[in-house]
């Protein structure tokens, strides 16, 4: 027990002050941080900061301004507080209190009445990290309905939807990335699109950035938008038209290649499809990447002059950051997420692996295989410990593709992304959101999901579980009030970059009636009559052993008991990373004897597995650029002419924290608009500006900074929608201007993707 | 003696604000309330050429709270003796003492003192005293997620930080303040082009 | 710290106070004890409204506070705070202002001048409380200018008015002539002198051209500066050449104008404070 070690014992403390160390409610913000909760009567009073020993194999998990601002949240005078059921119509709003028992016959007669009506596969939780952890979110109400009859499955994300699936086309494996304290050994990083001092993408990675900084490394920032770790991170901006990276990419690629800066000993090796000589059988004739760099079969070869136009990025900054990258070795282009929510994401990925794969920067310290970039050895942090039970269902949609699957839920098949079944029994009749926003507020193209569900001869049943009465939750048929994660128990493990184990102890007792989400399902599994089954005679703290059970068995061997870890007050239990491990080193160094987990057992430039797809134009085999179907090249791009951007604010998580005071006060929901597209249409820094394009209109007021882009405004994601009695928004929600239209491969989120106009509104 | 300051490394500093929050929560300070604020600023240009864009763009962020300073401006224009300079070279403020005259709000250059409408008095940074007293850092040093923020010995902090001289501050001769900063690689850029505060609606102005 | 209207108030009015005091005291020396009764009475008549006024700044000023029941504490930072100073020395003048109002009559005199020597303390410490170092467009000559300004143009008008008023004659006497003269040149001088200060910040550091910049787009206030300003001045020369009762009545409309003239500047004045820094 020597490694629990903590300078503050939890008891009292000056008086009836317990000083709990507990995990951030994160919310899946890209960090997973540890706080000390000061407790008194009954209430938290103040947090501090992570105060163990901060070490580089093992740094303190220093929660950012949202965990710290933390308590605005939990003590928010809007929390529900009781079960409410809809009086008026969907949408307005207008709710009667009930009872739980009430609650739970209603929610349990709609659930049977789902199923009796339409099938099990008819009744659906759909993706949800509001209020979540391992063992409260939308896996507690999975497992009631999967051990009651099953429902609907999803698969993939919201955030990683193309990545997730491009990484493996080309690696074979998620576990793309080394441990970060690697980063330290390398020459140059080239954050693409990547902004973790925002979206942090695991706690301390800015940090970690900061480092390898001090030691020497370079550092440049490719983005349209000069982020906070362009500030503070980077050595270098490189602006870039949004969804246009993969043509920045290719032609970094034609400048290695014809310039003999790619490694041809590794790429004969380790590669397939590079070239002519290296093509998998079958596909002989097909087009190699050399082929397509140098336009043998669409005559358009893909030099820096070519890429200009498209990204905007001078030809001479385009030939410097390949010979840059080509010849810093060890060098790591590490992936941001936001550039693969556009239209064509999984291209991005691919053409990022292609250059780290030819430059021979994957295997070796210091080096970056890009893709996803899960953490070796393992792939890090397990996203779903808390079992959810053998779903009788077996199909699974794309999680994007919910609002497809009510509208036409039988004609969806294995070409739309379903798996597990030839195509759909049922469409969507029955929705019980869980910490989940997704239906209205973060899915795209907010009005027509309003249609969609304010419609009840679609959806017959729409349960909405959360702490707030969120834009999602006012369509709700019935509202059912969740705690905070304060206020049960719960554990998570780390963001991408999982190293620890986070205690989330019950810190306060839930206000007014409020549940856990493990109690609210395992009512409704009472009244199912598999209750037993489904608790296992475990509470929401039984749970949580289960989990560290789990990990004990599966990653972190020595990990402490329940009762040890909660005796220690040390709420994180991790591993120090003293010698960073590499990813793919062993393949590096033997591809034969240590094969990927590809087709070819090699690194799959051309992917014979896309090329069967038989979609060459937005599927193709080798990475290309392809223009968005939205962009300044297409038609629209009159009447619409700016690419709308939402980053990540700091303001909020997604959409929770939206109703944020101090977040609020810290980073205001602003249309940020570079000074002359904003000269051009007579905006001046304040003023409020009507965002509008097809699909809907939003009204914020912006804000003049040369920090964004010309042609580029950015609307941060995840702000209410608010809509006024003209249907404009004015609560800032990107969505409203968002597109429903999905990534070809991965069935994903493409909302990056959109064009808007901009104008002044008279005041 | 120990006579304490703040070491701001503005080169690393994201401007995140985590400082802010952590701050408000410690001492519990309503929305309006800054004891400490991060500015940003920032400018430069952009230039079409053919089809690319170059740009010149720069920024930075400046997290500034009490710089209990050397000479206390506050403490020398306030009538009610509310402010003390004490031996570790933190200007405290007393509550109980002061009439919300705001004499001191209109004096300190880095807009420390800040009036409490709920209480009527002013209220400012008292370095976490508490804190320090228990041997822990303040909770803005403590929560800096890059590590880039400081407390210590005003000459230890000057052997290794530059001089409080970045825009937007005033010149330290004005009150002497217990701060040291090292600057930004852009700090030159913002004191040749006048560099302005972009954020002004953030820190409370 | 609430609205800047009390401070424009209480120094306007305090101001005017120490003027009144300097007028009438000094048409009681250099007039009245050898030109006859008339001046005397005013002199001492109106010699209750310099405590009036003073003690109205004072009661305006508590306004501004947040917490004016601890108004007492305000004299608490002598040592160091010239606001500690100027709050001492508005109190004493006050005191010292009210006790001819109380004391026999031959004694009224006396204690009037005695007093109206206290007013340059107050106007001293007044001026040095703004003079801040860290607001360059009060750390400067001028405050000091129209605070001294400010105090001869209401003075001069109260004292015009007062012993216009207690003067049936009709041709005006050297007191009534003297101060209306006075209160009419200090009065003009005000806006020369906002434009002259005005120029300066205009060259001076960020802070002082960011007040120029301010005062640059105060319309209405300037405007009303000017105008009453002159219109002021004018009437009270003018009232020198009327019979009463128009003669009072110009009287009574100058000083009117003066205090507006003075209120508004001191608005501008307030307009200005752009403190250095951030």
């Amino acid at each position: 027990m020597a490694r629990l070690r903590g300078s503050r014992e939890q008891g009292p403390v000056g008086g009836e002050e317990r000083v709990v160390r507990v995990g951030c409610p994160a919310h899946n913000c890209g960090g997973r941080c540890l706080l000390l909760a000061h407790v008194r009567d009954g209430r938290v009073v103040r947090l501090d900061a992570d105060d163990r020993p901060d070490a580089l194999a093992a740094p303190q998990l220093r929660a950012c301004v949202r965990g710290r601002a933390y308590l605005r949240r939990q003590y928010h005078p809007d929390r529900l507080f009781h079960p409410l059921r809809r009086v008026g119509k969907r949408g307005e709003g207008q709710f009667e209190r009930i009872s739980w028992d009430e609650a739970w016959d209603l929610l349990a007669a709609g659930v049977t009445r789902v199923r009796e009506r339409h099938g099990p596969g008819a009744l659906f939780v759909p993706y949800g990290t509001g209020a979540y952890n391992q063992v409260n979110g939308p896996a507690t109400a999975r497992r009631v309905l999967h051990l009651s009859g099953g429902c609907l499955g999803h698969w993939n994300s919201y955030s990683w939807a193309a990545i997730n699936v491009a990484t493996p086309t080309v690696w074979g494996t998620l576990v793309t990335g080394n441990q970060r304290q690697d980063w330290l050994n390398s020459k140059l990083i080239l954050m693409w699109g990547w902004n973790p001092a925002e979206m942090r993408d695991g706690t301390n990675t800015d940090f970690f950035v900061k480092l390898a900084r001090e030691r020497g490394t370079r550092t440049i920032c490719i983005d349209p938008r000069h982020t906070l770790t362009a500030q503070a991170l980077a050595d270098e901006w490189v602006p870039i038209r949004p969804g246009t990276d993969a043509a920045l990419m290719t032609a970094m690629a034609h400048v290695i290649v014809a310039e003999g800066l790619y490694d041809a000993e590794l790429v004969r090796t380790h590669c397939v499809g590079f070239d002519a000589s290296q093509m998998p059988p079958g596909c002989e004739d097909e087009e190699s990447y050399v082929d397509y760099l140098f336009g043998r079969r669409d005559g358009v070869p893909k030099t820096p002059e070519w890429a200009e136009p498209i990204t905007t990025v001078p030809r001479d900054v385009i030939a410097r950051l390949a010979r840059e990258y080509a010849t810093s070795k060890p060098a790591v282009l590490y992936q941001g997420y936001g550039m693969q929510r556009r239209a064509y994401g999984e291209q991005v990925v691919r053409a990022g692996c292609v250059l780290a794969a030819i430059t021979g920067n994957f295997g070796i310290p210091g080096g970056w295989a890009s893709g996803l970039g899960l953490q070796a050895p393992d792939g890090g942090a397990h996203w779903t410990v808390f079992p959810l039970g053998d779903n009788p269902v077996k199909a699974s949609i794309p999680v994007f593709l919910w609002s497809e699957a009510v509208l036409r839920g039988p004609e969806l098949t294995a070409s739309d992304g379903v798996k597990g079944a030839e195509r759909l029994d049922a469409p969507i009749r029955g929705i019980w959101a869980v910490a989940s926003n997704c239906l209205v507020n973060q899915h795209a193209n907010v009005n027509r999901s309003a249609a969609i569900l304010a419609d009840e001869g679609l959806v017959e049943l729409l349960v909405v579980q959360d702490n707030f009465l969120t834009p999602t939750a006012r369509f709700a048929d019935l509202v059912l009030p969740a705690c905070t994660q304060w206020e049960t128990w719960g554990v998570q493990d780390g963001w991408k970059y999982g190293d620890e184990v986070i205690l989330l102890p019950k810190l306060v007792d839930p206000p007014g009636e409020c549940l856990s989400d493990y109690a609210i399902a395992r009512g409704l599994a009472r009244r199912l009559g598999v209750e037993a089954a489904y608790s296992e005679d475990r509470d929401e703290r039984g749970w949580v052993e289960w989990c560290l059970d789990v990990w004990r068995r599966t990653r972190f061997p020595d990990l402490p008991t329940l009762d040890e870890l909660v005796a220690a007050n040390v709420g994180v239990w991790g591993r120090r990373v003293e010698r960073p491990a590499v990813a793919f080193e062993d393949f590096r160094r033997d591809p034969l004897a240590h094969p990927l987990d590809t087709p070819s057992g090699k690194i799959e430039i051309f992917s014979k597995a896309l090329f069967d797809l038989g979609r060459p134009d937005e599927i193709p085999a080798v990475p290309k650029y392809i223009e968005e179907w939205e962009s300044p090249f297409t038609e629209t791009s009159r009447r619409h002419p700016l690419q709308l951007i939402g980053h990540h604010t700091l303001q909020r998580v997604h959409s929770s924290h939206a109703n944020n005071d101090w977040l609020a006060e810290a980073f205001p929901q602003r249309l940020f608009i570079n000074p002359l597209d904003a000269a051009a249409r007579g905006l001046e820094d304040g003023q409020l500006a009507r965002v509008f394009n097809e699909r809907g209109e939003v009204l914020a007021r912006c804000r003049l900074t040369e920090r964004i882009m010309p042609g580029v405004v950015d609307l941060p994601q995840g702000a209410w929608w608010l809509p006024d009695e003209r249907g404009r928004d004015r609560g800032g929600s990107i969505n409203v201007l968002t597109s429903e239209r999905w990534t070809p491969l991965a069935k994903g989120s493409a909302q990056h993707t959109a064009m808007v106009q901009v104008e002044k509104v008279l005041e | 003696m120990t006579r304490l300051g703040f070491g701001v490394d503005t080169s690393a500093c994201t401007g995140c604000k985590a400082c802010q929050a952590a701050c408000k929560d410690r001492n519990g300070l309503p929305v309006g309330v800054l004891w400490r604020r991060v500015y940003e600023i920032s400018g430069g240009s952009w230039r079409r050429e053919g089809e690319a864009w170059r740009h010149d763009v720069w920024a930075y962020s400046l997290s500034v709270s009490c710089n209990h300073c050397e000479e206390p401006i506050c403490l020398e224009v306030c009538p009610s003796n509310a402010y003390t300079k004490r031996d570790n070279g933190i200007v405290a403020h007393d509550p109980a003492r002061c009439l919300g005259c705001g004499n001191c709000a209109w004096a300190c250059p880095y807009g420390a003192p800040q009036l409490d409408p709920a209480r009527g008095v002013m209220t400012k940074c008292n370095l976490c005293e508490e804190e320090l007293a228990a041997g822990r850092a303040p909770a803005c040093v403590a929560a800096c997620p890059l590590r880039v923020l400081e407390v210590g010995d005003r000459e230890e902090l000057a052997a290794r930080f530059g001089p409080p001289d970045m825009v937007p501050l005033p010149d330290p001769g004005l009150t002497t303040p217990s701060l040291r900063l090292r600057a930004h690689p852009h700090a030159g850029r913002a004191r040749a082009e006048g560099g302005r505060v972009r954020n002004r609606e953030e820190v409370g102005e | 710290m609430k609205s800047d209207w009390s401070l424009v108030g209480f120094t306007v009015l305090s101001q005017a106070a120490v003027g009144a005091s300097w007028g009438l005291a000094a048409s009681w020396a250099l007039v009245a004890r050898r030109a006859g009764h008339e001046v005397a009475a005013a002199a001492t008549a109106w010699g209750a409204a310099v405590p009036i006024l003073a003690a109205a700044a004072i009661a305006v000023s508590l306004l501004h506070l947040e917490r004016p029941l601890r108004a007492w504490r305000a004299v608490a930072n002598l040592r160091r705070s010239w606001l500690s100073r100027e709050v001492l020395a508005a109190s004493a003048f006050c005191v010292a202002a009210a006790t001819p109002v109380v004391a026999p009559t031959a004694w009224r005199g006396w204690l009037l001048l005695a007093a109206s020597l206290l007013g340059a303390p107050l106007l001293l410490a007044m001026a040095r409380t703004y003079q801040m170092r860290t607001v360059p467009a009060w750390d400067s000559w001028a405050t000091g200018a129209f605070f001294a300004q400010s105090a001869l143009a209401t003075g001069g008008a109260v004292t015009a008015l007062g012993v216009g008023l207690c003067s049936p004659h009709d041709r005006p006497g050297a007191a009534l002539v003297g101060a209306a003269a006075l209160g009419a040149v200090a009065l003009a001088a005000g806006p020369l002198l906002l434009a002259r200060w005005q120029r300066a910040l205009a060259c001076g550091p960020g802070a002082a051209r960011a007040a120029a910049e301010r005062l640059a787009h105060a319309g209405t206030s300037a405007s009303a500066r000017w105008v009453a300003s002159l219109a002021g001045a004018a009437l009270l020369l003018l009232a020198l050449a009327l019979e009463s009762p128009a003669r009072g009545a110009a009287l009574a409309t100058a000083a009117a104008l003066a205090f507006g003239a003075e209120l508004a500047g001191r608005a501008l004045f307030y307009r200005a404070r752009v403190r250095t820094g951030l």
